[in-house]
């Protein structure tokens, strides 16, 4: 039966469908394998949602709001999604100029229309954007987990080069910081917007092929044509259905992408200028945009900048799959919560500060200094009450602001600080033992010569002969602390700087590592550590340096370094580290971690410090600051004027003034410093320190201890002259303009008691207005 | 007698076709659940409106006919095949007339109870009609008339179903006709002449189609086929002197057409070696394979896509067997209508196969061919087990003098 010709027919038959396996394996190994299509295939469904987080809100002690951030929107529009179509442009201008049009903006559809219109730019190269998830790496590159072991990830925002040279105006923007409820409604507006076009293609909308004549006449009817023969309807049928399909999807289209909101974070500072040197400012980092994300906000100065990953949050994540625009919740893989940032509290009170914003302003314009800086710190804890400079700035309109006025001078401007250093120099010589305040010292009438290097002079006028080494430091005498400073060691004088912080940063900010790219670097929020310029490496300065720097020259000193050395000699000798935050708390109001005041070192003795807050009181009473006082606290304080220098030459007109005092002496509670950089001759005013400054400084130091509440200054004990006599209240503050007499009075009665009583209990109940009456 | 009669019963049943078919058969019913299981289970359907359901009732009738066919010797049965043959023709001119319209084509015959599909019969009547007239004697086939005879036999209901339109299941008819030619000892010169004859004719019909501009097309495919076909071959949709719009247009609508093709491809390419998981595949659940054709045409993209490589390449297994065993069958046939049936019936199978895997991984158009015993629909299934239970025919009476 079989014969060999059936037998090759089969086989080749065989061959032939084992070929066709081979072709159909083959081909299976290639698009299984070798070369997957699209092998993402399973990731195009993938939604990764980024869910934006909050930056944290900035506090005030008192609880006040002095930095918010609202997410709001800013609606870009793509033109070239638009189309060039007239008509379609002027619907939507219409719709846009109808919700967001108003008197203010004078938007309206005339004014939208070209900027919906597509540009074409020829450029050889543009980019295309997109999104690329990355994973977020620790401190050693490795990949973070969270709590679902699953790999944490970041949107980045890639960007390729193209080389499509038809550019256009893909995204523009109409409008930024526009409410989020407000585009909800635009949106929702927008997806029901009806394009006049519509309804001239509604007969193609029915498949007609094998629909009744009657239909059709009824068709034509509705759209107001003339029912011609059915056939002939069919045959426009399909093109009628393919142009109306795309007309529809872009239509569909243009409601959908045309226009979209693209979040932003707008940081607030509700207070304005008040404390804007210390909150610092933020800037929209949009080097690195984020699609559905809002740029990041990165703090540039300030707390902002101390404070920026705290302040910072993170975003969250949803991980989802989605379908023809519908998530598909059952898939749902991930979701991780936005973790909004933390809020932190400042040592900050509104109160004072608003107090110093005054006082500043008010000094500003009286004595119009080149700038003018105020500090308020508490002594025992080292806490920043206030601080603020001028020039100042708003930042919430950060474009109007000068860069200069940017600056928070108190802590990034050391100058020379002339005679408030002599604090350090009496310091220093009280703590070695080498000098007690009744110590007599000859001032040499106001000039003499070390024997080295240049002539120490005092200023015109003021030459003293032989005199206490306390009425040498209320007179503010340079000869007497050259004197003094050269009776010390070099390196006993550069310790008791360093014991005083004079030569390192005061650390108000954390000391952050910045770094990147290998390069790391320590940034101190612009902190100025000062420094001596001549000092040598070995740690030894000439002795024409060590006098000079005895009255405070040759030495650059930042405001925060003077107004802590004095704030630590009004805390028994004990130096604290400038605190500015509290605590750090989640938004929900939790406290996560609490700034304790921290003690940097026991600067100087318990009884130095004594000592130094009686000559500085001497200094209010019979010195160059009696302006200072006040009716109800004792101060005690220092001021300085130190000649400017410009090309190493000193300038016999411009002058940088300061006050530094604290109150009340006997047991301290403000300190307070003010610096005029500059200050004008004016009317009664003058450039010296006690006169130029003491004025602000009173009118902070009152209202300030009003608002702290503070327990007046005990009267002082009764003297042989004194009396006790009742009197009014209000006429003794009706005294106050008539300092010289009521200065005299405690002068003497200081002189009578060397000793000093600050830290006393008072040893009886006397009115303290019985010590400004007249005698 | 004795010794046939055990001969028989030791060597009746065809172990490997059946296990292959059974193989085949589970996957089906398994991967029919997995593209439609969860979207019927949310739709709250009764367990006996799944779709797997009823592919397994149809497995089941189907191999009860396969069986029933058994009982009656293959030659026997084609002495009526010119009736059959006639019946077939007949109901495919009845389909353009009393037909039901689905999916844009008029394929089907509503009988009430159930939908049929004639082309399906038509096949199967033509098949056997064929082999009868094939299994003359050598030498009468020598002759051109006979020859003629032969192709216009093919051709008849070629055309009727090519009408309907169904082009894939029309061109399944040619290669089955050309091998049962090839395998009866029709003259290799008739066989050659009009395999270069048809290759001419239809690369002049693709070079007409896709190329020419609309006057010169004489032939009118359908627009949706033509479509398929500049898909195929990867052409712009758009004539070469159409303006930007018009390209756009027409890039657009290419988007579309290429979409189930698209989506295959990335189903069978995400699959990888070894497949995401049984019922975890994405395409297919998150409706990127079309829904209606998912659980059909491309029924072996969800499997590639689940079951990657391997299952892939078990179910080519399976079908390898069947193909293997049908031309064994073929090989140890008692006579020249069985060989010649055998031959038909494997080439019909393996034409769909190749066809169907062919569009699922872009080797061959997309024509709506169905992948036997995997694609659910309830005349396909058939069809498949009763061309199964002619070879099992053929090989119970083989020694059957």
């Amino acid at each position: 039966m079989h014969t060999a010709s059936t037998h090759r027919r089969l086989s080749a038959f065989a061959a032939a469908f084992a070929m066709g396996f081979a072709v159909l394996a083959v081909r299976l190994v290639y698009v299984h394998v070798i070369q997957p299509h699209n092998p993402e295939a399973g990731e195009d469904t993938v939604d990764h949602i980024a869910r934006p987080a909050r930056r944290g809100n900035l506090l005030s002690a008192d609880e006040k709001v002095l930095a918010w951030s609202e997410s709001l929107v800013s609606i870009q529009v793509d033109p070239v999604v638009l189309g060039t179509n007239l008509s379609r442009i002027r619907t939507v201008a219409e719709l846009i100029a109808q919700e967001f049009g108003n008197a203010t903006n004078q938007v309206t559809a005339g004014s939208l229309v070209p900027l919906l219109t597509p540009r074409t730019e020829t450029r050889r190269w543009s980019t295309v954007t997109t999104n690329r998830f990355e994973p977020i790496l620790d401190a050693r590159k490795r990949p973070r987990l969270d709590t679902a072991g699953q790999p944490l990830v970041r949107p980045v925002l890639v960007t390729n080069w193209n080389s499509n040279p038809n550019f256009t105006n893909r995204a523009v923007v109409l409008f930024s910081n526009v409410p989020p409820a407000d585009w909800n409604r635009f949106r929702s507006n927008l997806l029901k917007l009806k394009f006049p076009e519509q309804p001239i293609l509604l007969g193609a909308l029915t498949n007609l092929r094998h629909s009744r004549p009657s239909v059709v006449r009824r068709l034509a009817a509705a759209v107001g044509r003339e029912a011609g023969p059915v056939r002939e309807w069919q045959a426009q049928n399909r093109e009628l259905n393919e142009a109306l399909k795309l007309q529809r999807s872009e239509l569909n289209e243009i409601r959908r992408t045309a226009l979209v909101a693209q979040p932003v974070e707008v940081r607030l500072y509700p207070h304005g200028s008040l404390a804007s040197h210390v909150l610092g400012y933020t800037t929209n980092d949009d080097r690195h945009p984020r699609l559905s994300l809002p740029n990041p906000i990165l703090g540039a100065t300030g707390v902002e900048h101390m404070l920026d990953e705290e302040l910072t949050g993170s975003p969250g994540l949803l991980v989802t799959h989605a379908a023809k625009g519908r998530e598909l919740v059952r898939l749902r893989e991930r979701d991780v919560p936005a973790q909004d940032g933390l809020s932190a509290q400042l040592t900050i009170d509104t109160r004072i500060q608003a107090v110093l914003e005054d006082a500043l302003d008010k000094g500003y314009a009286e004595i119009s200094p080149k700038a003018l800086i105020a500090i308020v710190v508490r002594p025992a804890t080292g806490e920043i009450l206030a601080m603020g400079n001028r020039p100042t700035y708003d930042p919430n309109q950060l474009r109007l602001a000068s860069v200069d006025a940017r600056w928070n001078l108190a802590i990034t401007a050391p100058t020379e600080p002339g005679s408030t250093f002599k604090i350090c120099t009496y310091a220093t010589a009280i703590e070695l033992g080498k000098l007690s305040l009744d110590q007599m010292i000859n001032c040499e009438g106001g000039h003499w010569n070390p024997g080295v290097g240049r002539p120490v002079n005092d200023v015109e006028g003021h030459g003293m002969g032989l005199v206490a080494a306390e009425d040498a430091f209320a007179k503010s005498s340079n000869v007497a602390a050259a004197k003094i400073g050269l009776g010390m060691s070099t390196n006993e004088f550069v310790h008791g700087m360093e014991q005083l912080g004079f030569l390192h940063r005061s650390g108000i900010f954390y000391r952050r590592r910045i770094g990147g790219q290998g390069v790391e670097t320590d940034d101190w929020g612009g902190e100025n550590s000062g420094a001596i310029p001549g000092l040598m490496r070995d740690g030894r300065i000439g002795t024409e340096l060590q006098g000079r720097l005895s009255f405070g020259y040759g030495l650059y000193v930042t405001p925060l370094q003077t107004a802590m050395a004095v704030a630590a000699l009004a805390n028994n000798g004990t130096l604290m580290k400038p605190l500015l935050v509290r605590e750090l708390r989640t938004p929900e109001g939790r406290v996560v971690k609490r700034f304790e005041p921290t003690v940097a070192r026991q600067a100087v003795s318990a009884a130095t410090a004594r000592e130094m807050l009686r000559a500085m009181r001497h200094v209010v009473t019979s010195g160059t600051g009696k302006l200072t006082a006040l009716a109800d606290y004792e101060v005690a304080g220092k001021t300085g004027t130190a000649h400017k220098q410009f090309n190493g030459q000193q300038s016999n007109d411009k002058y940088i003034s300061t006050f530094v005092g604290v109150l009340p002496v006997e047991k301290p509670e403000l300190c307070i410093l003010v610096l005029a950089d500059e200050p004008l001759k004016r009317g009664a005013t003058s450039h010296f320190g006690g006169k130029a400054c003491g004025p602000i400084f009173t009118n902070i130091a009152v209202r300030a201890a009003g608002i702290l509440a503070l327990r007046p200054s005990p009267p002082p004990e009764p003297t042989e002259g004194g009396k006790q006599a009742d009197a009014d209240p209000r006429a003794s503050k009706d005294e106050r303009s008539t300092a010289g007499n009521r200065d005299l009075a405690i002068d003497r009665e200081v002189t009578s008691r060397p000793a000093g009583r600050s830290g006393l209990p008072p040893t009886a109940a006397v009115p303290r207005e019985a010590r400004y009456l007249k005698r | 007698m004795l010794t046939e009669a055990i001969n028989r019963r030791e060597r009746g049943i065809e172990w490997p076709l059946w296990l292959a078919v059974f193989g085949l058969m589970a996957v089906g019913a398994a991967f029919i659940y997995s593209a439609t299981g969860s979207r019927e289970a949310a739709r709250g359907a009764a367990w006996y409106d799944y779709t797997a359901v009823r592919q397994i009732a149809f497995y089941s009738v189907g191999f009860g006919l396969a069986v029933a066919l058994c009982l009656v010797e293959y030659g026997r049965l084609a002495r009526w095949s010119l009736l059959a043959y006639w019946v077939g023709i007949l109901l495919l001119v009845a389909v353009p007339l009393f037909g039901v319209d689905r999916l844009g084509a008029r394929r089907w015959i509503d009988f009430g109870l159930i939908q049929f599909q004639p082309s399906e019969f038509a096949k199967l009547s033509f098949l056997f009609a064929l082999a009868n007239f094939l299994a003359r004697p050598v030498g009468e086939l020598a002759s051109p008339a006979l020859f003629l005879k032969a192709l216009g036999m093919a051709l008849l209901p070629f055309v009727l179903i090519l009408k309907q339109p169904d082009l894939g299941s029309a061109l399944v008819i040619m290669p089955v006709a050309l091998s049962m030619m090839f395998v009866a000892g029709v003259p290799h010169r008739f066989i050659l002449k009009f395999l270069a004859g048809s290759s001419l004719i239809v690369a002049l019909v693709l070079v007409d189609v896709l190329f020419a501009s609309q006057r010169w097309q004489f032939i009118k495919l359908k627009e949706y086929q033509r479509q398929r076909l500049l898909v195929y071959f990867d052409l712009d949709f758009a004539p070469r002197s159409a303006t930007d719009l018009e390209r756009r247009l027409a890039g657009e609508l290419k988007q579309q057409k290429q979409y189930n093709v698209e989506q295959a491809l990335i189903s069978v390419g995400s699959g990888g070696l070894t497949g995401v998981g049984w019922r975890q595949g994405k395409q297919g659940a998150l409706g990127y394979l079309p829904r209606a054709v998912a659980h059909n045409d491309f029924i072996f993209s969800v499997l590639a896509e689940e079951k990657g490589f391997t299952g892939a390449i078990v179910v080519l297994f399976l079908y390898g067997t069947v193909c293997v065993a049908g031309i064994r069958i073929a090989g140890q046939a008692r006579d020249r209508l069985g060989r010649i049936l055998a031959a038909g019936v494997v080439t019909l199978l393996f034409t769909h196969v190749f066809v169907n895997i062919g569009m699922n991984i872009r080797l061959m158009p997309v024509t709506g061919i169905p992948l036997p015993l995997l694609s659910a629909g309830g005349t396909s299934v058939l069809c498949s087990l009763v061309a199964i239970g002619i070879l099992q025919n053929i090989h119970l009476y083989r020694r059957h003098y």
